[in-house]
């Protein structure tokens, strides 16, 4: 996805820690978006809710502003790879039904993804190969692609 | 250089982005506290370590489970805090004896 007009996002001088606020029918829901290492140049793109001084990445905030939150975290991936070019981030669905919409999402946006990112699917849970719209992957590790 | 911060900054103003205050910070800090114990952290390491464990295992097959533990532990976060790392060597130590199994009845 392309930077757009998503929330207003604070961030950390690193790009890895991002803060914005989704506002709804369900009121106003502070959200965290982290990149966080696992090993070598792999990050982690964690995402949920503030709560008690703690975030939750397993619930569903159903605030009816899934497309401008999804715009929000894709402004954050572009920011991240603005300070770590050479890094690559990994998307790990938690659930089914996150597979299932992470995926979409991979799908739907695959026009406006494919000219600036490397993207490569999770298969049978050891294996990555390259994205292809047409299948169902499991996990998405994106690099940028070279802007020269 | 200045000219592509600027422009980078300009970019950043137009999809509102601000840097967090000192407050903002510490407050971010306090709730990213347990990030490396969620399970979306756990997991998506568990499936990167297998897809490396594989790679090993096609380029090096003399290695032994110490060698991988090796390969793969060095890369980890040093950050990692102990219980995680002591999971993820639990978690490469099943992972080697299923595959080794698996190899064992396929042969």
């Amino acid at each position: 996805m392309k930077k757009g007009k998503g929330y207003d996002i604070k961030f950390n001088v690193e790009f890895t820690q991002f803060r914005f606020t989704s506002t709804g029918p369900k009121g106003t829901i502070e959200k965290i978006i982290e990149f966080r290492l696992f090993q070598k140049n792999r990050w982690n793109l964690a995402f949920g809710d503030i709560k008690n001084n703690d975030w939750e990445d397993n619930i569903i905030s159903d605030n009816n502003d899934m497309r401008v939150v999804l715009q929000t975290v894709a402004n954050t991936v572009h920011l991240f790879f603005e300070k770590h070019s050479d890094q690559e981030v990994y998307i790990q669905p938690l659930d089914n039904q996150r597979k299932i919409l992470y995926n979409r999402i991979f799908q739907q946006k695959w026009a406006e993804i494919e000219p600036l990112f490397y993207v490569k699917g999770l298969i049978e849970e050891d294996v990555f190969e390259d994205y292809n719209p047409k299948k169902l992957f499991n996990g998405f590790l994106i690099t940028q692609k070279n802007e020269f | 250089m200045k000219k592509e911060n600027d422009i980078s900054e300009a970019s950043n103003m137009s999809i509102g982005a601000s840097p967090m205050t000192k407050e903002d910070l510490l407050q971010t800090e306090s709730v990213l506290k347990n990030a490396f114990f969620k399970e979306k952290y756990r997991t998506g390491l568990k499936n990167l370590v297998k897809s490396d464990m594989k790679l090993f295992k096609k380029q090096y097959p003399e290695w032994q489970l110490k060698d991988v533990l090796v390969a793969v532990i060095k890369d980890f976060n040093p950050e990692l805090p102990p219980a995680i790392l002591l999971e993820m060597t639990q978690f490469i130590i099943a992972e080697w004896e299923s595959s080794s199994q698996k190899e064992v009845v396929a042969c």
